[in-house]
């Protein structure tokens, strides 16, 4: 098990090597440079020295290109991705980790319970096929899946939030706390965090829950399942242990995805909402042509889908002892 | 000694279609297995030999379902039974030895814990008893306990089907069905196994259903045999009676099939035609179609099994003479 999740953990360092010299080479082969674009926008309040030590921070020297090359992987190893042009002058680092922090917050909770609930609905739709549950759920919930989600996002926003007020339509928190580990705070960030979570929730949910049913309904079909029944184990053993563990499986692949795309899914969903993380970040930066920024952004998102897909395969590994 | 275990009666089980209709694939069919007695039940594929054991067990997986007769099994009315009864009485009084241990051992679990959930579903929750148990059972079958820990898929076949007769064996039930249990196997390992579920037998004393199409392997193994065409029993007898090639023209056909180990210099025969279609079957006895002997009535007369002999009954009124 330690070799295969080696052997992962070698391919994903390799992807992501070159998802970093993607993200070097792309911008340098396109017109036009970061430090230009800056100096427009102070418009000539800048003098040219200060444009060079600009040009410096962004590592676009007139070096040759290997050696930019060496020097932006010696930045981005110490968590140096350059100075932001929106946020100046805090380096892009610190603005992302701010933004990261509440879209993993966000959205890493919503893609969790979406698969969660999502799976065990489709679980039991198949269990009791036909039944109650298994007529109602999976077409209201496809139904539901089928709006855009920054459509229900705002609709939500709109009836909970400004019609009945029950809920904070923007920020991640009341502007009137103060963040720290207090129970205000809690409760303020998870009463910001519900409406923006539940869209997300309710729209993912008709998705896993189809494919859950579906594979689910192979399952029972399976003699391990008849046999299990022929011993004499209770329904709830075999539905839990025998056919939804298995049923699972295919699925999990899939819950990484959904995991790597956290980081950048949420993005309408947090422009509706006005909420500080990734995806708000990344429209900033791109109004704001904010070149390091960006880049900051998609190699974020880059090590997070490689890294989801590490945890997926380490997930696969427990569950499956055949992967291993 | 010659006490009755299984008594069977008029025994029909068929599949539910979508439309409503319901194919027929067991048709009345009566037999007594006593206990510690061996009756095979043969016939080719098709024949609903295995929906007839699965259905008297009821273990069918749905659509299948039974459509009439009674089964008491150990003085239990096994139709009438209440499903939680019949939960409890399953693998205590009748367990089952299925067609392929790979298919019927969850993928995901070790032999220890299918060990365990089965003890667990029976009211034994110790684990040190689980484990015992266990060890003794793999020993019993000549695997190695530390085999526990294995998960099927590290097994061979045969070790596989060891393993299901380690399971079977866990509550040591006065009948075991042996569904085909060794046709996955070459001869070698299919020998070993076979002398060693005897030796098991006469130690401990169980009945066994054993479903094969291999009439050969039946004429050592079994005490009666039961030989089974479209749906309907047509000859049961001792396995003495089927020295001479039985009395049914499909029995002949059967035995004709058996290609000659040594000597003999005789040239295997098939029967003509193809096996009767289940979903509509033909006419009064369903083999005539195929029958070297059919007179005008067999495509009218559903023939009765008719006593010839003491414990010998055919369904052929032209063996038996009682055609009119």
């Amino acid at each position: 098990m330690t070799r295969y999740l080696l052997r992962r953990a070698g391919f994903y360092a390799l992807a992501a090597w070159v998802a970093l010299t993607l993200n070097f080479l792309v911008p340098r082969l396109m017109p036009g440079d970061p430090a230009s674009v800056m100096f427009a926008r102070f418009q000539g309040e800048l003098d040219p020295e200060a444009i060079d030590a600009l040009r410096e921070t962004f590592g676009l020297t007139d070096a040759p290109l290997w050696q930019q090359y060496f020097s932006y992987l010696a930045h981005v190893a110490q968590g140096d991705f350059g100075t932001s042009v929106v946020y100046f002058p805090a380096p892009v680092s610190e603005v992302i980790g701010s933004g990261l922090m509440w879209t993993v917050f966000l959205a890493g909770i919503a893609v969790v319970l979406a698969f969660v609930i999502g799976s065990t609905l489709g679980a039991l739709s198949a269990w009791w096929r036909g039944g109650f549950l298994d007529s109602l759920a999976p077409p209201i919930l496809s139904f539901i899946g089928a709006f855009p989600y920054f459509w229900l996002a705002m609709a939500a926003a709109w009836l909970f939030g400004f019609e009945l007020g029950w809920f904070p339509v923007r920020h991640a928190y009341g502007l009137d706390i103060e963040p720290g580990f207090h129970l205000a705070f809690f409760g303020s960030v998870l009463k910001h965090a519900f409406l923006p979570a539940l869209t997300m929730v309710v729209v993912a949910l008709g998705g896993w829950l189809l494919s859950m049913r579906n594979v689910m309904l192979g399952t029972l079909g399976e003699d391990f399942v008849n046999y299990a029944q022929a011993r004499g184990l209770s329904k709830r053993r075999i539905l839990v242990h025998y056919a939804a563990r298995n049923a699972l499986l295919p699925n999990v692949a899939g819950f990484g995805m959904a995991l790597g795309f956290v980081l950048s899914g949420a993005l309408l969903t947090e422009i509706v909402f006005s909420y500080p993380g990734q995806g708000y970040l990344l429209i900033q930066a791109v109004r704001g042509q904010d070149y390091p920024l960006m880049q900051g952004i998609f190699l974020t998102i880059t090590f997070a889908v490689l890294g989801a897909n590490w945890l997926v395969d380490l997930l696969t590994a427990l569950l499956d002892p055949r992967t291993r | 000694m010659a006490e009755p275990l299984l008594v069977v009666q008029d025994l029909s089980v068929g599949y539910v279609q979508g439309d409503g209709s319901v194919i027929r694939a067991v048709e009345d069919i009566s037999f007594t297995l006593n206990r510690g007695e061996t009756l095979g039940l043969c016939g080719e594929s098709g024949c609903g030999k295995s929906t007839l054991v699965y259905g008297l067990l009821r273990t069918l997986a749905a659509p299948g379902a039974v459509l009439g007769g009674s089964v008491m099994l150990d003085g239990h009315d096994l139709l009438a039974m209440h499903d939680e009864g019949l939960r409890k009485l399953r693998w205590k009084t009748a367990s089952i030895v299925p067609q392929s241990a790979l298919n019927a051992l969850n993928p995901v679990l070790t032999i220890r814990a299918h060990v365990r959930d089965t003890l667990v579903a029976h009211g034994e929750f110790s684990r040190d008893v689980a484990e015992r148990r266990g060890a003794e059972l793999l020993r019993m079958v000549d695997i190695d306990p530390v085999h526990l820990a294995s998960y099927p898929h590290e097994l061979s076949g045969g070790m596989r089907q060891r393993v299901a007769l380690a399971l079977a064996l866990l509550f040591e039930p006065p009948l075991i069905v042996m569904d085909e249990p060794t046709t996955a196997l070459d001869v070698v390992v299919e020998r070993s196994i076979l002398r060693r579920v005897r030796e098991l037998q006469e130690r401990l004393g169980f009945a066994m259903l054993f479903i094969t199409h291999d009439l050969a392997l039946l004429m050592e193994l079994a005490t009666r045999i039961g030989v089974m065409y479209a749906g309907r029993m047509t000859e049961i007898a001792p396995v003495a009676a089927f020295r001479g090639g039985g009395m049914h023209p499909y029995t002949h056909g059967l035995f004709g099939a058996i290609p000659p180990a040594i000597g003999e210099d005789r040239i295997p025969t098939s029967i003509r035609g193809n096996a009767a279609n289940i979903a509509a079957p033909p006419s009064g006895c369903r083999f005539h179609p195929r029958c070297d002997h059919a007179i005008a009535s067999c495509s009218v007369d559903v023939p009765a099994l008719t006593r010839c002999a003491p414990n010998h009954t055919v369904a052929c009124p032209i063996v038996t003479g009682t055609d009119a």
